[in-house]
């Protein structure tokens, strides 16, 4: 079994912890007190919510034990789900486009040798070929697309979902792979 | 107001930084140094601040950043793999995919945060044309023929263009799956070496074996064209698909599996190794014939991880059809880090170039320097004994002579070299001459494979006399292999002749093959690093001084590490090498440390610490 060993919690996000938490047990609260029939039952869980959000605001440390519980929990959440993720993007996605054919060629007469075009510095703010509207913008979600336009790739629109939710689920802390892996980086 | 270029190549492997200032390098280091993680693909964030140090300027003073290579081109290439390859390669997938996902899709967000105080936009270039060029703009040629030759960039897996003046200009490449550096690094990893790092042992492997599989690969795996492009039969081969590099078919034609790491090495790798070089040998002789073809010239300029193939390199050297031949020492990708920033220096900014002699690398000697009062309180702190010696040519004495008494000798003297060969700055030297040396060094300094040869450093001026090379080569960078003359070899007795046949290559190893055994590989070959004072200073005056004790101008040259370890970095790093190995001598700077003078308690230190010091590195 893998051991983590997480390093001391930032001060706000022992708050943010407290604050997710005091809201998750008002609501729940409220939603026991209403299927128990409670005449005022709102106010159970906002008062509970409220004492917790005080505490937890004011003695944040108090919660880094169940703190540390709950990232643990989610990193193996993670990584369980992550698998799944993967294999669905795999045959969801990338299998069913992948009968229609790949641009990778094999083929080369005589040479293998191909021409191919010097890029101009007109293309160095993109992480592309081309330059193109949006090549530039530094975050992903937003460039990733109108490269896929640009392109010609469009159908790897399909894996944007598919990236965001193994950016989120994904909790190595550093890149761990095979000696033996050659080209896929 | 000068301007600030800093370039970046990670997240494959061998991450860098180079920076330059007004088109002049400033400084560039691998981050494996600094981590100690050998070709540590992380953000270079030591070699960054150091780069930076260097320059005297901070993050926030940059005036560009770039990186390497297009991400969204290998992005595309990684997909069209997949979509060549599915259902095949969910295994692959599964690693490459989050890899992406969360560094590689987002690379400008990465060096923000490596670079916080930078404002401006990063800019990325194609990697053949980082790897070309590292190659050309360095050299010493107002204009020449690029050759670039490697596993794999974007798309494309070698390269032919020309350089003129400040412009590069790429025409042809090749595109994966098909490469030379793939077909090398698959009969890398068939043989039991690390992918990535051991292909530099396989090219040592070679000259023990004989190219028997040469037909085998190319009736079945490799169609090799005249031009000296290559088809690949990608049913040999796993590493489009899967986590190997060869698959179960390469292993049914070569009569099993791949051999395991650190076990023993037979017969049949010695000639899978003689077989892959010399056919790499023919692709890279046909590929340079093909770029004069095409471009003329009299010049060639190369880089990409194959250019570090120093036999190839040396064949083509002799065989034409380029009368010059400048290799860029980084060749691999810790070089695509000067050639980014190179590139937008020339290209976007348009800047004129003059070329330098012998060339504008400044002996690759780009990396970080200690000096001697910094070096003097750690030795004090650690309660070593030494000698301090103000006068380098005392200094310089002293070492020579414990040289010539076949001492071997720890030398950490200037900045650190920037490539992966070992120049004259963190090395382990040794006396040529000895009949020992070799195993001596292979077993008890750096505890690795017996078969591994050791490099010379000689006196430029002698190098023709010792070497077949013509007067005017010159090949500072170690990236040129040639024989031993005629003259210095030595006859084989009948006893000899039995001993090389022996399958323990410490037996073949103990055969004396010329008059400087040390550095003659069993080929009669060495890869030579020629030395001159002005590029090498100091380095220079040693083996000077050596060669009027001696009468030899030549030393062995080997780098300053044990097996797996990158090169030294810290002065720490080179006395904690020195104490748990059998090192004679450390001497770092102007500090000359004797290991029978070390304490007592050091030395017992040293031999505890060994176990665990090798534990951490393994043989790659």
């Amino acid at each position: 079994m893998a051991v983590f060993i997480l390093p001391p919690p930032r001060r706000a996000r022992l708050h943010a912890f407290a604050l997710v938490q005091s809201v998750c047990v008002g609501v729940l609260v409220t939603l026991l007190a209403r299927a128990a029939g409670m005449r005022y039952y709102v106010l159970p869980g906002i008062i509970l919510g409220l004492l917790m959000i005080l505490y937890g605001m004011g003695r944040p440390q108090a919660t880094e034990r169940l703190y540390r519980l709950w990232t643990r929990w989610a990193e193996y959440y993670g990584r369980w789900a992550k698998g799944y993720v993967l294999r669905i993007c795999y045959n969801v996605v990338l299998t069913p486009v992948a009968s229609i054919g790949s641009r990778m060629t094999g083929e080369g007469g005589d040479s293998m040798w191909v021409p191919r075009p010097t890029l101009s510095p007109l293309t160095y703010g993109s992480q592309y070929d081309l330059a193109y509207p949006g090549c530039s913008l530094r975050h992903f979600v937003i460039s990733y697309p109108a490269w896929a336009y640009k392109s010609g790739n469009l159908w790897a629109l399909g894996l944007l979902p598919f990236l965001l939710l193994i950016a989120a689920l994904d909790h190595e802390k550093k890149e761990s792979y095979s000696g033996h892996i050659y080209t896929l980086f | 107001m000068s301007i600030y270029i800093l370039g970046i190549s990670a997240f494959y492997h061998d991450s860098a930084a180079a920076l330059i200032r007004d088109g002049e390098i400033v400084a560039a280091a691998q981050e494996e140094r600094f981590t100690r993680r050998k070709a540590d693909a992380g953000f270079p964030s030591g070699a960054v601040r150091y780069c930076l140090e260097q320059g005297g300027i901070t993050a926030g003073e940059l005036d560009q950043v770039v990186f390497y290579e297009k991400p969204l081109s290998k992005f595309e290439r990684l997909l069209e793999t997949y979509l060549a390859f599915a259902p095949e390669g969910m295994e692959s997938f599964q690693i490459a995919f989050p890899l992406w996902a969360k560094h590689r899709l987002q690379i400008s967000r990465e060096i923000k945060q490596g670079l916080p105080a930078f404002s401006g936009k990063p800019l990325f270039v194609n990697h053949h044309e980082s790897h070309a060029a590292s190659a050309f703009f360095p050299s010493p040629y107002q204009e020449a023929t690029i050759l670039t030759l490697d596993a794999v960039g974007e798309w494309g897996t070698s390269s032919i263009g020309t350089g003129q003046e400040n412009k590069i200009t790429l025409s042809h490449e090749m595109r994966f799956p098909h490469s030379v550096g793939m077909l090398y690094s698959a009969f890398t990893y068939y043989t039991g070496f690390k992918v990535n790092s051991g292909e530099y042992k396989l090219m040592g492997l070679a000259p023990y074996g004989k190219p028997k599989y040469v037909d085998v690969i190319l009736q079945n795996i490799l169609d090799l064209k005249g031009d000296g492009s290559v088809r690949l039969d990608m049913k040999y081969f796993r590493y489009c698909q899967g986590l190997t590099m060869t698959s179960d078919k390469f292993h049914g034609l070569f009569g099993g599996p791949p051999r395991k790491p650190e076990s023993v090495i037979t017969q049949k790798e010695m000639d899978l190794a003689a077989s892959v070089q010399a056919i790499t040998e023919e692709i890279v002789l046909r590929s340079a014939r093909h770029a004069h073809q095409l471009h003329g010239g009299r010049n060639l300029v190369m880089a990409g991880g194959v250019a570090l193939n120093c036999v190839a390199n040396g064949r083509l050297r002799r065989e034409g059809p380029f009368e010059k031949i400048w290799v860029q020492p980084a060749a691999g990708d810790a070089g695509g880090a000067l050639g980014a920033a190179l590139l937008v220096w020339y290209h976007k900014l348009e800047n004129p170039r003059r070329p330098r002699l012998p060339d504008a690398q400044r002996a690759s000697s780009l990396g970080p320097s200690f000096a001697s009062a910094e070096i003097g309180r750690f030795l004090d702190g650690e309660g070593a004994r030494y000698e301090y010696f103000e006068d380098e040519s005392l200094l310089v004495d002293r070492v020579a002579a414990m040289l010539a008494q076949e001492r071997v000798i720890g030398w950490f003297h200037g900045p650190a070299e920037f490539g992966p060969r070992a120049l004259g700055q963190r090395s382990i030297l040794g006396d040529a001459r000895s009949g020992t040396m070799q195993q001596t060094m292979n077993a008890k300094i750096k505890f690795r494979e017996s078969f591994r040869p050791f490099a010379p450093s000689v006196l430029r001026e002698f190098a023709d006399q010792i070497f077949e090379m013509r007067p005017e080569d010159d090949t500072a960078y170690m990236l040129f292999v040639a024989p031993v003359r005629q003259s210095l070899r030595t006859p084989l007795s009948e006893e000899d002749l039995v001993k090389m046949e022996d399958p323990d290559l410490r037996v073949r190893v103990s055969v004396s093959r010329s008059t400087l055994p040390a550095i003659t590989h069993v080929d009669y070959s060495a890869r030579i690093q020629t030395v001159d004072e002005e590029q090498h200073g100091r380095y220079y005056r040693l083996i000077r001084r050596f060669y009027e004790f001696t009468g030899c101008p030549v030393i062995i040259n080997t780098s300053f590490n044990i097996r797996g370890e990158p090169i030294v970095h810290l002065p720490e790093d080179a006395y904690q090498c020195f104490l748990a190995t059998d090192m004679d001598c450390l001497v770092l700077e102007n500090y000359v440390l004797i290991k029978e003078d070390q304490p007592q308690g050091l030395r017992d230190a040293g031999k505890r610490y060994r176990s665990s010091y090798m534990s951490t590195f393994s043989l790659d």
